[in-house]
């Protein structure tokens, strides 16, 4: 799990406060592709897991397509969501 | 180990899910078989009638997974079919129950999930004196 930011808390507050939400399209996008993605990598690495084995070259592989996958959308999302960025 | 094979299908437009799915029930002795659109399930489910589908509800192309789920409740009554889907929406959650799906799973899901309620779904098979 990536260390929260140094002020993410108040990130999350100011989120609140301000009723800052992301557009139901945007959160389309994210289920599909985030939840589906890491459903496989759940199931390569639960496996293994449950079963004590070690992971095979071929199963590591599948791993990373997936979370190259997940990169490749998050690539795709901002390209297209750039210009409505601006600063926050 | 399963006193008698149960048949389990399962429906994902994506290759690796359906190969991981038969990997695993095969490893705990179910009959696995699986599909990667609507059409190619229902095709399979008239020839093989499984006890048990795992249906995933946003498919590519070809019949989406709900509409899997009625022509099943049509070819195959007592099949127990559990839908997966990342769609947690409640509307979509009562469609599918009302509709005869007898779980519905957000993923991604854990390996334990998946387990416990496939297993629960045997439970209800083996009580029905199947």
């Amino acid at each position: 799990m990536a260390n929260p930011l140094p002020e993410e808390q108040e990130i999350y507050e100011r989120i609140k406060k301000e009723n800052i939400i992301i557009h139901p399209l945007v959160w389309e996008l994210i289920n599909h592709h985030i939840r589906n993605e890491l459903h496989m990598i759940n199931l390569i690495i639960g496996s293994t897991a449950l079963d004590g084995e070690v992971l095979s070259e071929e199963n590591a592989r599948k791993v990373l397509k997936h979370s190259k996958a997940i990169q490749e959308f998050f690539d795709e999302l901002w390209k297209v969501t750039e210009k409505e960025q601006g600063n926050i | 180990m399963l006193k008698k094979k149960i048949k389990l299908m399962v429906l994902d437009d994506e290759r690796d899910i359906c190969e991981f799915v038969k990997a695993l029930f095969r490893k705990k002795g179910f009959s696995v078989f699986s599909a990667l659109s609507g059409n190619e399930a229902i095709r399979k489910i008239k020839k093989i009638k499984p006890d048990i589908a795992l249906l995933d509800i946003y498919l590519k192309k070809g019949l989406d997974g709900l509409k899997t789920l009625k022509k099943i409740r049509e070819i195959s009554p007592l099949c127990r079919c559990v839908m997966v889907t990342w769609d947690s929406a409640v509307s979509k959650i009562r469609e599918a129950k009302e509709m005869g799906a007898v779980s519905y799973l957000v993923k991604p899901l854990t390996i334990t999930e998946l387990l416990r309620v496939v297993y629960r779904a045997v439970s209800g098979i083996r009580k029905r004196g199947k």
